[in-house]
């Protein structure tokens, strides 16, 4: 066990380091740099301010020694500073954070909370045009982009019900009854891009297990159908779908950016949009290195849980070297 | 027995998550209950915290090396200058009180306002101004400020109270030039961000950068303290989002609203904010050092070829004024010269001639760079590509986001030949004189110009003269050149305008964009 999770870690690690060169090299191919934006709308900027502002970024060494600064910077948790607001970034995403994990936290739970039932009634009912009814819906639901979901809702309950805020934030710490106002069209329109995937996966599992021979056993001994789903079933679906956490986390964060954006929700989202635009490459690379940190280590959580749940998984990394079907007379006439 | 307890949990679960929709649907958005029609109407006739929309939003709070428009809405919140300017574009003094120029015009005295402080408290001294000048004209701090003071050459502080400023050039402008030079707190540059330490009417209260600046009185303000609780200024990402939020209440103004949405918007009882003499052009930008638009051939072929008719309708919602003439001068300024512009009015059989003169021939392709950050310029390309493709010039269309459109032409300097770049010059309307400094010797302009002995000269006398008719024939020989040579192609002079919620009052915007809510009152 110690030595898959040595490995899985290292695995982990290695990931995150090949993506900070891949982000990092990425932005330096974008045309433009921190100062064509400052110079985009500034009225007689001389040559020597313009070299002043890249030698101070330090924009003018060479793209090795720029990205060992940052690296080690990281490391120590100095993500650098803005390029524009001067402020640490680690300030920046401190105030960006709270919103966003409350987005993605209640998203989250409601999507499971959509998804799990969708998922199980049209078994629990066994009916057919219910599953089909469901997967149209299912198949909407992936194929409508979240904004345009935003912008309906907002139009909807917003502007033509007036039922709630369509756009700004409030702190739950500062005033819960206006943060939940303003929480609930965001959280649902993410949770309405996300619910879907986790249908189908939760639909997958449970079509999996549901042939299996155990639950073929709990009927024959004559436990009620409901009793099957609810008890056999759901439980035993649940944990092959707990895979499927590490690409909802993926898109719970993709799906942030673009909600943020339609609910001016002042999350990490918003964030990073404004830092691509200007290029302001401290902000991008390290929110982006933390999503992908974020994603790595949800998985890498997922992977060990599993493996703790599923003790089948432990053994695997040592297949290769399991007794096969002839390798043991190999081994015993080597052996001899 | 089990099955009835699951179920009444199901049941208490479900009333639950109801109640807790039903209470976020009660909030609103200060966290109250939603109360009644008569008490919301009686709170909205109380001041209030006014907020402000925009995109972009605010990214740093020193006034003097700010470059993005939308930062302007802060400048005469927090800051104060030396002079100011009215609703009516006259220059006032702010924390002068009064100046006195000597007769060669080379130097000016300044005199303080004694009963001004900091927010932080400081008294305010002339020091504070030399200071401020200084770091304005240290061209490494890259101050937008800076090209106007390019003539100040010492600045001094002779008492607390007076500041003398000594010029190389002549420049009876020097109070204009100064308006946009906020004092700020210099020696404690680097937390500006963190204090927003100025002498302005508002204080900071709070600063998140590109998301949110809110701002409270200043109870100790010299001038009127604001009758207003707070105003904020909130990032949107989008025009639509800013206007489902002014919709629904959640904001009161937006600042910069998208041309074709004007009409709806005003058609939905908001008011508009513009200003009384907008300078701001839409025009096209081409590389006058690099082929085909080095030949002024070329670039009068293609003012020719542009349907500004067409433009206005498509592109601008019907707004502003057409600009015939192709200047920098709008046609509503009382300096525009008529007579000394040529008419560029669409002509595809000039424009084809011109063309053919100047090279480009049937067949040839042309880039239009537009930039996303308006709608305005995608469409001002395929109104172009439809002329253009009369004459059988292929206009192809590039939209990118704003560094990848700017780093192409951005800063003067950058070849660019071939390509046509809609963009929207805000530039100060005569008789201020900053215009013609623009192109020529010491010009930032991107068009590469290469300004000749005679612009050199006009310059000098735009800069330098004090008397209406010099002004006017100044300003009239500017517009002969730039009409004939057509630097830039002007298409037409509009504001970008802000809308408000029409129970606001006070709200007022200068020539060059930027917005006045430090006066804002609930009607």
């Amino acid at each position: 066990m110690l030595v898959y999770v040595l490995k899985r870690v290292g695995s982990s690690l290695l990931l995150l380091a090949l993506i900070s060169i891949l982000i990092f090299m990425a932005l330096r191919l974008l045309p433009g740099d921190p100062t064509t934006f400052s110079l985009a709308q500034g009225d007689g900027v001389s040559p020597e301010a313009l070299e002043k502002m890249r030698r101070d970024l330090g924009l003018d060494q060479p793209l090795l020694v720029q990205y060992w600064n940052w690296i080690s910077g990281v490391v120590v948790g100095d993500f650098g500073f803005s390029y524009f607001s001067n402020f640490p970034v680690s300030l920046l995403i401190a105030q960006r954070l709270p919103a966003t994990v409350t987005l993605a936290g209640a998203a989250l739970a409601l999507a499971i909370a959509i998804a799990v039932p969708v998922a199980v009634v049209p078994l629990w009912l066994r009916s057919v045009w219910l599953e089909r009814i469901t997967n149209v819906f299912v198949a909407l639901g992936l194929a409508t982009p979240v904004f345009v979901i935003g912008i309906l809702l907002v139009l909807f309950f917003a502007n033509f019900l007036n039922l709630f805020t369509g756009s700004g934030y409030a702190a739950f710490t500062d005033n819960p009854a206006a943060a939940l106002g303003f929480l609930v069209l965001p959280a649902f329109t993410l949770s309405l891009a996300i619910a879907p995937q986790l249908v189908r996966y939760l639909q997958g599992s449970i079509r999996s297990v549901a042939a299996a021979t155990f639950v073929r056993t709990a009927r024959g001994k004559g436990i009620g159908w409901g009793r099957t789903v609810s008890n056999h079933i759901v439980p035993n679906a649940l944990l092959p779908a707990l895979t499927s956490l590490g690409i909802t986390v993926g898109s719970l964060l993709g799906g942030s950016v673009v909600v943020e954006a339609v609910f001016a929700w002042p999350g990490l989202g918003q964030l990073v949009v404004d830092a691509v635009a200007k290029r302001d490459y401290a902000v991008i690379q390290a929110i982006v290195l933390l999503a992908a940190a974020a994603f790595v280590v949800v998985t890498l959580i997922v992977d060990l849980l599993y493996g703790v749940l599923d003790p089948r998984l432990r053994v695997s990394t040592n297949r290769a070297r399991a007794p096969r079907f002839g390798d043991t007379t190999i081994t015993k006439e080597s052996s001899v | 027995m089990a099955r009835s307890k699951s179920k009444r949990h199901v049941l208490m679960g479900t009333l639950a998550a109801f109640a807790v929709v039903v209470l976020a649907a009660c909030a609103t958005s200060d966290g109250t209950p939603e109360a009644s029609t008569d008490s919301i109407a009686e709170e909205s006739a109380q001041n209030r915290v006014v907020t402000v929309g925009q995109n972009p939003g605010i990214s740093q709070l020193n006034p003097n090396v700010s470059t993005l428009s939308s930062e302007r809405v802060m400048w005469n919140l927090l800051w104060d200058g030396l002079t100011t300017q009215s609703e009516g574009t006259e220059v006032q003094p702010e924390l002068a009180t009064e100046w006195t120029t000597s007769e060669d015009g080379l130097t000016w005295t300044f005199s303080l306002r004694e009963d001004v402080t900091f927010h932080d408290g400081r008294a305010f001294v002339a020091d504070d101004v030399v200071k401020t000048i200084m770091f304005v004209l240290e061209p490494e701090n890259a101050s937008p400020q800076r090209s106007k003071l390019n003539n100040v050459v010492n600045v001094v502080a002779l008492d607390d109270a007076t500041v003398e400023l000594t010029l190389d050039v002549a420049t009876p402008q020097l109070p204009a030039a100064l308006v946009d030079v906020k004092i700020f707190d210099v020696d404690n540059s680097d937390t500006i961000n963190e204090t927003g330490n100025g002498t302005g009417p508002f204080v900071l209260e709070g600063f998140v950068p590109d998301q949110e600046l809110s701002v409270l009185p200043n109870e100790n303000y010299w001038g009127e303290v604001p009758v207003i609780e707070g105003i904020k200024v909130v990032k949107y990402a989008d025009q639509v989002a800013a206007r489902a939020a002014l919709e629904s209440g959640t904001i009161d103004i937006i600042w910069s609203v998208a041309f074709d949405q004007v009409s709806s918007l005003i058609e939905a009882g908001l008011t508009t904010v513009v200003p009384q003499n907008p300078s701001q052009a839409s025009a096209f930008v081409l590389d006058n050092a690099s082929p085909p638009f080095d030949d002024p051939r070329a670039r009068q072929a293609l003012s020719y070829a542009i349907d500004r008719v067409t433009m206005q309708a498509v592109a601008f919602g019907g707004l502003g004024e057409l600009n015939f003439g192709s200047t920098l001068v709008s046609p509503k300024n009382e300096y525009f010269a008529p007579d000394e512009v040529i008419d560029y009015s669409y002509d595809l059989d000039k424009a084809k001639e011109l063309f053919n003169e100047a090279g480009v021939v049937e067949g040839t392709t042309l880039l239009c760079w537009a930039g996303d950050m308006a709608p305005q310029y995608r469409a001002q390309c395929e109104v172009l590509q439809q002329s253009l493709a009369e004459i059988g010039i292929t206009l192809d269309i590039e939209v990118n986001e704003g560094s990848t459109w700017a780093a192409r032409f951005y800063p003067a300097g950058k070849e660019y030949g071939g390509l046509i770049v809609p963009n929207y010059l805000s530039r100060e309307p005569a008789p201020l004189p900053f215009v013609v400094s623009y192109f020529g010797v010491d010009g930032w302009s991107e068009t590469n110009w290469p300004a000749n002995a005679e612009y050199e000269d006009v310059k000098a006398r735009v800069k330098s003269v004090t008397a209406t008719e010099d002004i006017r024939s100044a300003f009239a020989d500017f517009q002969r050149i730039t009409s004939e040579e057509q630097p830039v192609v002007v298409v037409m002079n509009v504001a970008q305008p802000s809308i408000s919620r029409p129970d606001l009052g006070g709200l007022w915007m200068e020539f060059n964009g930027t917005i006045h809510v430090e006066g804002a009152v609930i009607q």
